[in-house]
């Protein structure tokens, strides 16, 4: 009985909410962010220079995958992404390289083989962000929020060599604005810089052996907490979204992110990315 | 209006700035230097400077090694000349674990064999004469392969033959090494044959030796390279062995080794030599214990450069010179070539 009766108020409940919730929503000319799902696909950039283990300009040209979602009110904004990015990798000036090997066995049989030394790139990182919309452009069709973003972010390129590997997980104050154009047309753009991560780099001597570790184990060993002098790392993005209807959206965004790691010895990294995205709002 | 001045701004400033950081791309990640063969050997130099480990163990003058080579180098000279001036440095640091990768598919991988001197006389051995796991196998029966790189057989007289030959991910190798060491506990005797064990990872191998540890002893002291200076060295780190499996093998072992026998199967072999029941059979190591993680020139070749001091307790370095056997013993290419062991026989006779 009073299981029935908890069941009958809980629905009562949502059906109060949910009519609310529908009501404020036909209200709105825009539809406002409640919730936003969506998935983005891309090519991007990237480039580093990774002094602890290469003189060469690596370069890779990813495919780019993004799954997001965010919540927004009317005065906070809150996103988490999970970003993927996978592709070749090679020195800019010599992507065509080939090892050649001489075999020979105790039987006197000899092979010649050649070997591409190609590599791969995967870049990976998630990331949880929390802003606040400055109240005095909460009611406007511009509007300014600040907040932070916790985010780790791997580069793992594979290959003859470890130049370009990392994992950061930093926080990074994070400042955005939207502009709302009409009701089909919205443009965003966003600006970051972390302050504070705990960096995993390969070690001067560029090996992860140590006595009973893997070598996960053995490259997270050489993890610290760093500030900006360690690891500079603004990033910047641009997006403009297409409202199709009051459920369905599709935009673009663009990313730029600048890399200076100071450790143990100097990466420089570049990554663009370009992305299209389908986004649904419920 | 203004918000859209605002905004247009913004993207406006948004597209210069991404548009000025994609074309100060040397600026802002940095320019390569020109790919010359001066630049190139001077690079080759400076890595070593600052990333080999064992200049002072083995008493080499490695300035004293540029300035010899240094005349040889100028900017007109062939590929091939830059190879034979690199690859002559490289001899003299007397390193198994030092390759030199020229990358135009051409140039063949330096040294591409094993370093050996007799009677003061360089000699690469290209091909391994002294082993072949296929005649080793013919002794057994019922071999099948563990993992990858790990199998075993039965020899008469309820000896067991094991043959590791790499190391696979240490995970894996926990898994699966359980069940070899219920298969192989009661045998009377174990061959482990590292003839072919040409390197891996070195916490497998640790991992390893200690599935045939009766204690908990320390076996090797590493340090590595973490600056310029030739001073600048990590703090040591101490490897111990002791058994993690639930039952470690105790009884008598015998470890084959070769001139082959490099790298991770070094120091696994230096694990199990420390304990009485285990016996070494056949031939010095290759004497190259250290890492050695590869390293780029401006003309896109690659080269492995040894970071490490590793030492045996005691404080020695078996780095360029090997580890002896404990009974001396050699298979033959004849030997081989007939379908014999002679070095399986001799450990076979010697657990008899």
């Amino acid at each position: 009985m009073k299981l029935t009766l908890t069941l009958r108020l809980t629905l009562a409940l949502l059906l109060i909410t949910g009519l609310a919730r529908a009501q404020d929503y036909q209200n709105r000319p825009w539809m406002p962010l409640e919730n936003r799902i969506g998935l983005a696909i891309g090519i991007g950039s990237v480039k580093y220079l990774d002094k602890n283990s290469s003189p060469l300009v690596y370069q890779s040209k990813p495919k780019n995958l993004r799954l997001f979602y965010n919540l927004e009110s009317n005065t906070f904004l809150f996103s988490v992404d999970l970003d993927v990015k996978m592709g070749g990798n090679a020195p800019r000036y010599h992507t065509d390289r080939t090892i050649f090997f001489e075999e020979e066995d105790y039987k006197g049989k000899k092979e010649d083989k050649k070997f591409p030394a190609g590599g791969s790139f995967l870049a990976g990182r998630i990331s949880l962000g929390a802003y606040y919309k400055i109240s005095s452009t909460q009611e406007s069709t511009f509007k300014v929020a600040v907040g932070g973003r916790i985010m780790n972010e791997m580069f793992y390129p594979q290959g003859w060599g470890n130049a370009g590997m990392f994992n950061a997980l930093s926080f990074s104050p994070e400042a955005w604005t939207q502009h709302r154009v009409n009701e089909y047309h919205q443009f965003t753009a966003s600006v970051r810089i972390p302050l504070i991560a705990h960096l995993s780099r390969l070690p001067y001597d560029n090996t992860v052996s140590a006595p009973d570790k893997n070598q996960v184990q053995g490259f997270f060993r050489n993890s610290n907490w760093v500030g900006a002098k360690k690891f500079l790392a603004p990033a910047m993005t641009l997006g403009y979204n297409y409202q199709i209807n009051t459920r369905w959206g599709a935009g673009l965004n663009y990313e730029l992110g600048w890399y200076n790691i100071n450790s143990p010895q100097q990466m420089k990294a570049l990554s663009q990315s370009i992305l299209a995205n389908f986004h649904h709002q419920f | 209006m203004k918000s859209k001045t605002i905004l247009s701004s913004l993207v406006v400033a948004f597209i210069s700035s991404a548009f000025i950081m994609a074309s100060c791309e040397d600026e802002l990640i940095g320019p390569e230097k020109a790919n010359t063969p001066t630049n190139n050997f001077e690079q080759f130099c400076k890595t070593f400077d600052e990333h080999y480990g064992m200049f002072e163990v083995k008493n080499i003058d490695w300035k004293a090694i540029h300035d010899q080579f240094k005349p040889r180098v100028n900017d007109q000279m062939s590929d091939e000349e830059l190879y034979s001036v690199l690859s002559g440095m490289m001899v003299l640091l007397n390193d198994n674990h030092l390759n030199l990768y020229p990358t135009d598919g051409e140039l063949p991988v330096f040294p591409g064999g094993v370093l050996s001197y007799r009677n003061e006389k360089l000699e690469i051995l290209k091909a391994q004469e002294d082993y072949d796991l296929e005649v080793a196998k013919t002794y057994t029966t019922g071999y099948e392969e563990v993992t990858g790189n790990i199998g075993y057989g039965k020899l008469p007289n309820n000896i067991v033959y094991v043959n590791v030959k790499g190391t696979d991910g240490l995970k894996e190798v926990k898994k699966k090494m359980e069940n070899l060491m219920s298969a192989i506990a009661d045998a009377s005797g174990v061959i482990i044959d590292i003839r072919g064990f040409y390197g891996g990872y070195d916490p497998v191998s640790q991992y390893l030796a200690g599935c045939f540890a009766s204690s908990r002893k320390l076996y090797m002291t590493t340090k590595k390279r973490n600056g310029p200076a030739r001073t600048d060295f990590t703090e040591p780190l101490e490897w111990y062995v002791e058994s993690e499996t639930s039952n470690p093998y105790t009884k008598p072992v015998i470890v084959l080794t070769s001139r082959f026998t490099q790298s991770a199967g070094e120091s696994f072999a230096l694990g199990l030599r420390q304990f009485d029941h285990v016996k070494a059979v056949g031939d010095t190591t290759a004497g190259s214990f250290s890492d050695n993680p590869n390293f780029e020139l401006y003309n896109g070749w690659i080269f492995s450069v040894s970071v490490g001091d590793y030492r045996a307790p005691g404080g020695i370095s078996y780095e360029g010179i090997g580890m002896p056997p404990d009974v001396y013993s050699k298979t033959t290419k004849e030997d081989l070539l007939s379908g014999k062991d002679k070095t399986l026989e001799k450990a076979v006779d010697l657990l008899n």
